[in-house]
C-alpha cells in the first residue's frame, strides 16, 4: 500500500525549479516563485485524498466498458446496449503522410529533414 | 436573406435545405455576416472559413441539384473548437506554441497563422460527410484548460447574456458560437466539464458522451483517458442530431467503442413517466448559489410533474472529485504536452544553441501559465517518491467515484443534478486563484472521471437584480454507460416544459 507522502506539504522554490526543468520548461525566477506559490496551495488540497483507506482498490487508469469484472454490462440497471469488445485494428501497411507534408509545418528545415541545433560537442 | 433563418433548430434548417426551401450559400452567407457583425465583441471564433465554407455550401446545393440525397446537416453552419484538427485551416489550441512564426511585419499573435493539419478529426471529418458547412474555428482555453476562456493566447469570449462575464470554459467559444446564434451548432471536447459548464453559463444545450462514444481522433490530447468530444446547440433535438452523426467506432481510435449507435433524435419525443431519477445531495451543499439551487430545483420539481420518480441518491466521494482530477488530468496532460518542442511544427524560440535549450526556450514562451502550471504539476505527480502518494492513489480514488455511479444507477435511470454551482462568474474574478477556478468544476469532474455521459441542458435562469443581469442556470443530467438516449428523451421532455425555452441572448450588432 502506498505510503502517505513524505514530501513536505509546500515545495520549496528550488524544486519547483528543477521540476521545470525535468518539464523542459525555461521560466523565468518570477514564474518559478509565483508557481511555487500556487502549487502549495493545490497540492495542500490535493492532500485530502489521503483521510481516504484506498487499500484494495484496484486503480481506474482508464474507463473500460465492458472489460473485467468492472464493467457495466450484466449488473442491474446497466445500459441496455451491450458495450462491445475493443477491438484492436487490422495489421495492415498504409500509405505513410507524404515527406514535404511532414515538414510542411516545421518551423525549420535542412536536407529534407527537421533542423535543430547541434546536440553533439564540438570543439 | 432573412437572419432568423439561423433561429431554427438544426433538423428544421437541414430540412428547408434539402426541400430546397431555401440554399446551403444563403444560409452560410447568414453565418458569415452574423459573425462579423455580432464575434467583434464575443470573441467566439478564432478564425474564421469564409470561403471554404461558401464553397462547401455551394458543393451541397449543387449536390442537391444533381438530385443526390443530401445528409443530416444539410447546409447547417457549424464551429469547430480550436483543439480539433482540420485540414490545412489553422489550429491554434489557443496556444502561441502552435503559431508558426511570424515574418516580418506579421503580428506575432495571430490565431491565422495556426498550425496546418494534415488531416481532419475524424469528427470533423463526420460533418463533412453530413453535408455540414464549418465556419470557423472556435476560442477556447489554451490546450482545454480552464473554466472561463480567459487562458486563450488570444483574446477571452465573452458571455453574450452579460460580455463583461465568463462564457465558462474550455469550450466556450463553441457554447456562445451558438448562443450568439453565430452558428447553429458547434463542437466542443470536455475532460473535466468543459462542455457541459459552458452550456450551462450561455443557455446552451451541451453534451459529453460515454467514454469512447465518440472518436477522439485528431482531437489534440489533454488527459487522453477523460477526453472526449461533443456537441452543443440551441435544443435538444438539435444536439441528438449532431451527436448521431459524430458517434461510433473509428478505426483510428483504439479506445472508441463499436457498440451500435442509438437513436438519439428519435429519443427526443419518447415518454419518461416512470423513470426513477437520482438526486445526489453531495451536489446541493455548501458553495452552491440560492439562485442556482432555486432554478434547478423548479426543474427537479417540473421532472416530477413528468411522471418521473425522484429518490435521493448519495455519491459520497464526490468532494474527492476536485483533488483527484487535477492529480490525474495533469498527469496525463504532462505526457501529452511534451509533444510540443518546436521542431517539427508550431513556433520555436529564437537564438537556442543547444537542442535541450530549445526545449526548454520554446516551452518556456509558448505556453501560458496555467498550462506551464499544469505541466509542472503533473511532473511531480509523476516523479520517482511521489507516484504511489498522489497518482497512483488519485487513480484508486477514480475506481471509489466509479463505484459510487455503478452503485447509484442500480436505482436510478437517470442523475439530475447542477452543472455549476454559479452563474457566469465576472471576467477577471478568478485568473489569479487557480484553486477557485478548478472548484468551479466540483459537479461536472465526477461523470468525467467515471466515463458516463452526462449533458446540460437550459432551466429557469435566475431573476435580473439592480446589479446582475438575469443569467442562463444548467440542469446536469447523468446516465450509464452508453445510455446517451435515455438522456436526450430526458432534456427534451423537460426542455418541453421549461422556462428557459426559446430564450435567447439580445447580441448587440456593429
Amino acid at each position: 500500500m502506498s505510503p502517505a507522502p513524505e514530501g513536505p506539504a509546500t515545495l520549496a522554490e528550488d524544486e519547483v525549479r528543477s521540476l521545470a526543468r525535468l518539464a523542459n520548461l525555461d521560466l523565468p525566477d518570477a514564474e518559478i516563485r509565483r508557481l511555487t506559490g500556487d502549487l502549495g496551495r493545490i497540492l495542500a488540497y490535493v492532500r485530502q485524498l489521503e483521510e481516504l483507506d484506498v487499500t484494495g482498490i484496484e486503480p481506474t487508469a482508464h474507463v473500460e466498458l465492458g472489460f473485467g469484472a468492472e464493467g457495466a454490462a450484466g449488473r442491474p440497471g446497466a445500459p441496455s446496449v451491450e458495450p462491445t469488445r475493443v477491438e484492436l485494428r487490422a495489421d495492415e501497411p498504409h500509405e505513410s503522410l507524404p515527406h514535404e507534408i511532414a515538414l510542411r509545418e516545421a518551423p525549420r528545415t535542412s536536407m529534407d529533414g527537421f533542423a535543430v541545433p547541434g546536440f553533439v560537442e564540438e570543439d | 436573406m432573412d437572419a432568423t433563418v439561423l433561429d431554427r433548430s438544426i433538423p428544421e434548417l437541414a430540412g428547408l435545405v434539402t426541400r430546397g426551401e431555401v440554399s446551403a450559400e444563403e444560409v452560410t452567407k447568414a453565418s458569415l455576416d452574423r459573425i462579423t457583425r455580432r464575434d467583434g465583441a464575443l470573441g467566439a471564433f478564432l478564425t474564421v472559413q469564409a470561403e471554404e465554407a461558401l464553397s462547401a455550401a455551394r458543393a451541397v446545393d449543387q449536390k442537391r441539384a444533381r438530385g443526390e440525397a443530401l445528409g443530416p446537416l444539410a447546409g447547417v453552419p457549424i464551429g469547430i473548437k480550436d483543439a480539433l484538427c482540420t485540414r490545412d485551416a489553422p489550429t491554434t489550441a489557443g496556444s502561441r506554441i502552435l503559431l508558426r512564426p511570424a515574418s516580418k511585419g506579421e503580428a506575432t499573435l495571430d490565431p491565422r497563422r495556426g498550425f496546418r493539419p494534415p488531416y481532419d478529426a475524424t469528427v470533423v471529418a463526420r460533418l463533412r460527410e453530413a453535408d455540414a458547412v464549418l465556419v470557423g474555428k472556435t476560442n477556447l482555453d489554451e490546450f482545454a484548460m480552464g473554466s472561463s476562456n480567459e487562458n486563450s493566447a488570444f483574446f477571452p469570449t465573452k458571455n453574450p447574456w452579460d460580455p463583461s462575464r465568463i462564457p465558462g470554459g474550455s469550450s466556450g467559444g463553441s457554447a456562445v458560437a451558438v448562443a450568439a446564434g453565430l452558428a447553429l451548432g458547434a463542437l466542443g471536447s470536455d475532460t473535466g466539464g468543459s462542455i457541459r459548464q459552458p452550456a450551462a453559463l450561455t443557455g446552451t444545450v451541451g453534451i459529453k458522451p460515454t467514454y469512447g462514444r465518440v472518436s477522439r481522433y485528431g482531437l489534440i490530447a489533454f488527459a487522453s483517458s477523460l477526453d472526449q468530444v461533443g456537441p452543443f446547440a440551441a435544443d435538444v433535438r438539435s444536439a441528438a442530431r449532431l451527436l448521431g452523426v459524430i458517434a461510433g467506432r473509428d478505426p483510428h481510435d483504439q479506445t472508441s467503442l463499436g457498440a451500435p449507435v442509438a437513436a438519439y433524435e428519435e429519443a427526443c419525443g419518447r415518454d419518461v413517466r416512470g423513470m426513477r431519477i437520482g438526486v445526489p445531495e453531495e451536489y446541493f451543499a455548501k458553495g452552491l448559489e440560492p439562485a442556482v439551487e432555486k432554478s434547478v430545483r423548479e426543474a427537479l420539481a417540473g421532472l416530477a410533474s413528468l411522471g418521473c420518480e425522484l429518490r435521493p441518491v448519495r455519491l459520497p466521494h464526490t468532494r474527492y472529485a476536485v483533488a483527484t482530477y487535477y492529480v490525474l488530468a495533469t498527469a496525463e496532460a504532462s505526457s501529452n504536452l511534451a509533444r510540443y518542442d518546436g521542431v517539427r511544427f508550431g513556433a520555436r524560440a529564437e537564438g537556442a544553441e543547444s537542442l535541450g535549450a530549445l526545449y526548454a526556450k520554446t516551452r518556456g514562451e509558448g505556453f501560458g501559465r496555467e498550462v506551464a502550471r499544469r505541466i509542472v504539476l503533473g511532473t511531480y505527480v509523476l516523479s520517482s517518491g511521489y507516484y504511489d502518494a498522489y497518482y497512483l492513489r488519485a487513480q484508486r480514488v477514480r475506481t471509489l467515484i466509479r463505484r459510487d455511479f455503478e452503485e447509484v444507477f442500480r436505482e436510478v435511470d437517470v442523475i439530475a443534478a447542477p452543472v455549476s454551482p454559479t452563474v457566469a462568474f465576472p471576467l477577471g474574478e478568478r485568473v489569479d486563484d487557480p484553486l477557485a477556478m478548478y472548484l468551479a468544476d466540483i459537479y461536472t469532474l465526477p461523470a468525467s472521471l467515471a466515463g458516463v455521459p452526462a449533458l446540460s441542458v437550459p432551466c429557469a435562469p435566475t431573476p435580473a437584480t439592480n446589479s446582475v443581469p438575469s443569467l442562463p442556470v444548467g440542469l446536469q443530467l447523468v446516465g450509464p454507460p452508453l445510455e446517451e438516449a435515455r438522456l436526450c428523451a430526458l432534456a427534451a421532455a423537460w426542455e418541453g416544459i421549461s422556462p428557459a425555452r426559446g430564450l435567447r441572448p439580445k447580441v448587440s450588432e456593429a
